[in-house]
């Protein structure tokens, strides 16, 4: 059902809060003196992610983004990626596996912090609206050396950054989907000399009643209770306060409440979650041509509250992270570069319904090199970490990687560290059953890649103007030893212990294809996900999981693609297949492999500084019956259209 | 490049070869006399709770039985099973209902909805029966001409097993430290009797007393124990307290009434007459995972389930009266209960 009659509502209310918005920062503006442009445009997000030559590496810039401005990350990597979402339905909770590792193995960082829950060790992908960043980045592999816990299957890094100079913009739009999917989003930026500053809103509120097939009957069913409402509010902002310093203070402010579904065997369903985040950053960033000096914090605070009126006993978990990190980057010449750094963590968490107060406090240092060679053919970086705490020390982590251009267009990657995870704060003091002397996840990563790319010169140029071919592969190889489980004691209390040891290894494979013409670009993409992550330890007398595939962790996924774009019209198809996923460990109950086509035509109207996107999108083109969790329904063929406004000055 | 896209499509040619399914079986389910349903709970919010039939005497197993039978899906957490006036009653907890069947056949008969999240089913009288309910803080009353459900009783707390006995309906009590009496006559509690926490199960022996074992809490304020009731005073003339960290489970007793079995990690049994615990199991366990356990009333054979990493399809082994190995079989997710047929 398609109604913009809400969205009209509550663009007035935006209005307003925008001119608001406009006033403030008009105000500010006349603080700013004028000065020549000193300093070269600096990204806020970590220089680190240089460290890391051999991993293989997703960016999504504001090109792909402006795709997904009401989208959340779930829908991202579920359309472009490798990654595994287990979602509990649109809006419910979507947690992420990559390259066969758990949820609580790829770190999702904010700004280059780490933004999982302390209690649970999980990232909600659901919460993550792709409007309120500038970039999302995926860097596979382990890289805890770089990044620390957690970081053993990839990291997926979000990202707001400055843009000096890039004056007055304002971006405003309304969206409208099926099952009452309504979505404002309005954003102003100023960017000048010595100054930038950005602020971002988004509104959600899907009604969310959805049809679906249960269990493959024939009779439709109607989603009940699953109804949610997200707002978040994003702000920044960068100061030049010299010839080389900037700092960065960012602002980071999200509520959601969701109704959680009922089952489609459960008879209803009362339960509802509360997600509250508030997290604040600041960076100062000292940057010469040899010295690169970085001192940043962050001060997360998150809050899930639970209720279920049949279970009458609410839970309210609270958390709060300090995080202080200082490193120093020195480039030796124009070689060798290499960095120190220190980072101290410390969470408080305090959860009504299973254990009072608790605190952590981590403490680690890194150190990172890199050497690059003159002619750009070779690059290669090493990183060591090592991380203290009252708790058991997590392993000390060394991680090295290789990229390497013998001819032009080739680039071949290898690349190996140490990896490990500690147990989160519910590991280690549920009650019952924590376990306070849990051991670290740890093991060894690894992954040898190629990207090879056809040029022009090389004998494509005779048929087109500009076009280019790139494929890529990669063979990664993984294993995990300490793995946690929760499973009953000898006391019978179910007990977190490190009990599996997982061996993950696959194939990574993509092609894409890429034209640009005066009026006409195009695009076509394949990729090619195979996943083998197997349960190598047993410990139980009659276990028939011992070689057998992850539960929820699908051995083929692949997806294509298409996107043409003509004069102001544009057109993007995309095909994504998800194989099969065991549900239980010994391989014997699985769900369906499925298909999920998605569509959007697309047409930009500009006027001189005025340009308005509309656009139509049809999910789940051919009305695909699909779960990625064992009966949590997923909404079949879907509608969506927006329009999204922006100015610029 | 050839190359590359050739293995492209060799790809997509292996992933599109289809799983097999389970085969469903050619003819019409047919229970036997001394025949066993062993009822699996499955994952909660799965709906993945399942029948399990197992026929001792051919080792026969049919898997699925229920869903295979009536092609529908059991439902959410499959708790427990009852034979009341010839029917069978599995509870399906999670699904808050309660699916009737014919015994013999498993088809359908009805379904027994408008409950929170109910446990164990007993007979009350001639046509009605008491549920008991981890949330609803109540013992629902079911009339069983219609099956549906007449009125509750309140109960403070997590009520679990019951038993009738001097036609007086015991009812355990999971969250308060009492044993909860009921008069099924006016359908009111009539009397209490104070145990101790974690109250879950309870039989009858052959001298007409009952027996009452309790888990203890997790926070471990409460030891688990073992109460002897004299029904017709309704006063505790036994009560054994376990040490600290066992949490005893799923007391049951034999056909003659006079041989307790229970879980403490491994398979152990006491005498009416004991007055301490065993020092060692009688069966005992490799690794922690027995989860269901019960007791042939006709051979006196044991039956115990081996919940594995509860995310597979558990064992069932079954033993003689002298704990020796019969057979071990392969049942649904987390097997939990077992009903034995006439």
């Amino acid at each position: 059902m398609l109604t913009f009659q809400g969205i009209v509502q509550k663009e007035q209310t935006l209005k307003y809060i925008l001119i608001i918005i406009t006033l403030i920062y008009a105000l500010q503006l006349k603080a700013q003196t004028d000065s020549t442009v000193l300093l070269k445009e600096v990204i806020i997000s970590s220089g680190r992610i240089n460290f890391s030559d051999g991993l293989k590496n997703t960016s999504y810039d504001s090109s792909v983004l402006i795709h997904y401005k009401f989208q959340t990350l779930s829908e991202l990597l579920e359309e472009n990626n490798s990654t595994y979402q287990k979602s509990y339905g649109p809006g419910g909770l979507s947690t992420l596996s990559l390259r066969g590792g758990s949820s609580y193995q790829t770190s999702v960082l904010w700004n280059g912090f780490p933004i999982a829950s302390p209690l649970n060790g999980l990232s909600d992908l659901s919460l993550a609206n792709i409007f309120l960043f500038d970039n999302v980045n995926i860097q596979y592999g382990g890289s805890s050396s770089l990044w620390g816990s957690g970081a053993i299957s990839g990291t997926i890094h979000l990202n707001n950054k400055p843009a000096f100079n890039s004056k007055l913009k304002i971006i405003a739009g309304g969206f409208a989907g099926s099952f009452s999917n309504l979505q404002q989003i309005g954003g102003i930026s100023i960017g000048l000399d010595k100054y930038y500053a950005s602020l971002k809103i988004i509104n959600t509120d899907n009604l969310n009643n959805f049809l679906y097939y249960p269990n493959n009957s024939i009779q439709q069913q109607t989603q009940k209770h699953s109804h949610n409402k997200q707002y978040g509010i994003l702000g920044e902002n960068h100061f030049r306060t010299g010839i080389h310093s900037l700092i960065s203070l960012t602002a980071f402010h999200s509520v959601s409440n969701r109704e959680i579904p009922p089952t489609p065997y459960q008879v209803n369903s009362d339960a509802l979650q509360k997600d509250n985040n508030n997290r604040f950053t600041t960076e100062y960033k000292n940057t010469t041509s040899r010295n690169e000096y970085i001192i940043r914090s962050a001060y997360l605070l998150e809050q899930i509250a639970y209720t279920d009126d049949f279970v009458l006993q609410p839970s309210d978990n609270k958390s709060k992270t300090l995080i202080n990190e200082a490193s120093w980057e020195r480039k030796l010449n124009e070689k060798h570069t290499f960095q120190i750094g220190i980072n101290n963590t410390y969470s408080t968490v305090d959860s009504s319904a299973n254990f009072s107060y608790r605190s952590i406090n981590r403490f680690s240092v890194f150190t990172l090199y890199r050497y690059h060679s003159s002619n750009n053919k070779l690059g290669a970086s090493t990183g060591f970490r090592k991380e203290y705490s009252r708790k058991k020390n997590s392993p000390f982590v060394i991680s090295f990687g290789l990229n390497y251009s013998p001819v032009k267009g080739l680039e071949l990657l290898l690349a190996g560290s140490k990896v490990y995870r500690n147990p989160t704060l519910n590991d280690l003091y549920w009650l019952p059953g924590g376990n306070p002397d849990l051991n670290p996840e740890k093991g060894f990563s690894s992954e040898a890649g190629l990207n090879f790319k056809v040029f022009e010169a090389t004998g494509i140029k005779k048929k087109f103007s500009s076009s280019e071919i790139l494929i890529d592969a990669t063979y990664f190889f993984r294993d995990i030893n300490n793995w946690i489980i929760w499973y009953p004691s000898a006391s019978s209390i179910w007990r977190p212990q490190n009990l599996l040891t997982v061996r993950s290894r696959g194939i990574e494979s993509g092609i894409r294809f890429e034209y640009s013409g005066s009026n006409l670009t195009a695009g076509l993409t394949g990729n090619l996900y195979y996943t083998l992550s197997t349960n190598e330890n047993t410990h139980l007398a009659n276990d028939a999981s011992l070689h057998k595939q992850l539960i929820y962790t699908p051995v083929y996924k692949y997806n294509t693609g298409f996107y043409v774009s003509y004069m102001s019209y544009g057109l993007r198809f995309n095909h994504a297949y998800t194989g099969y996923r065991y549900t239980s460990s010994d391989n014997l109950y699985f769900l369906e492999p499925y298909y999920i086509e998605n569509a959007e035509i697309e047409k930009t109207i500009t006027w001189k500084s005025l340009s308005a996107r509309i656009f139509f999108s049809i999910k789940n083109l051919l009305n695909s019956n699909f779960e990625s969790v064992l009966n949590r329904p997923m909404p079949l063929r879907t509608y969506q259209a927006g329009i999204i406004f922006k100015y610029k000055k | 490049m050839k190359k590359l896209f050739t293995l492209i499509i060799l790809s997509l040619i292996i992933l599109s070869c289809e799983k097999e399914k389970m085969p469903l079986p050619s003819t019409p389910f047919n229970s036997e006399s001394g025949g066993v349903f062993i009822s699996n709970e499955g994952n909660f919010q799965s709906g993945n709770g399942t029948l399990v039939y197992y026929n001792p005497s051919t080792e026969a197993v049919i898997s699925n039985v229920y869903e295979n039978t009536n092609h529908n899906s059991l439902g959410d957490i499959c708790q427990s099973m009852n034979l009341i006036n010839g029917k069978l009653f599995v509870v399906v907890n999670n699904s808050g209902k309660i699916e009737v069947c014919n015994p013999n056949s498993l088809q359908h008969l009805s379904t027994i909805t408008g409950l929170t999240s109910p446990r164990y089913i007993i007979q009350a009288g001639t046509s009605k029966a008491y549920v008991s309910d981890t949330y609803s803080n109540t013992v629902s009353v079911i009339n069983l001409d219609n099956n549906t459900v007449t009125s509750t009783i309140p109960i403070p707390g997590w009520t679990e097993q019951m038993l009738k006995i001097n036609n007086k309906i015991y009812v355990t009590d999971v969250y308060s430290d009492y044993l909860y009496v009921i008069d099924p006559t006016n359908d009111i509690v009539s009397d209490s009797i104070h145990i101790s926490k974690g109250a879950g199960w309870i039989v009858g022996d052959k001298n007409g007393k009952i027996w009452v074992l309790c888990g203890g809490d997790y926070l471990q304020t409460y030891n688990g124990a073992l109460f002897r009731i004299d029904p017709s005073t309704n006063q505790i003339e036994l009560s054994i307290s376990f040490p600290a960290n066992d949490f005893p489970s799923r007391l049951c007793i034999n056909g003659t009434g006079d041989m307790l079995y229970y879980l403490n990690n491994g398979i152990f049994r006491m005498g009416l007459n004991d007055t301490s615990f065993p020092l060692s199991a009688f069966i005992p366990s490799v690794s922690n995972s027995f989860y269901g356990l019960g007791v042939n009333p006709v051979n006196n054979e044991i039956f115990v389930s081996d919940a594995i990493d509860y995310i597979q399809r558990g064992k069932v082994i079954r033993y003689d009266g002298n704990g020796m190995q019969l057979s071990k079989i392969t049942a649904g997710i987390i097997p939990g209960d077992f009903l034995f047929l006439p």
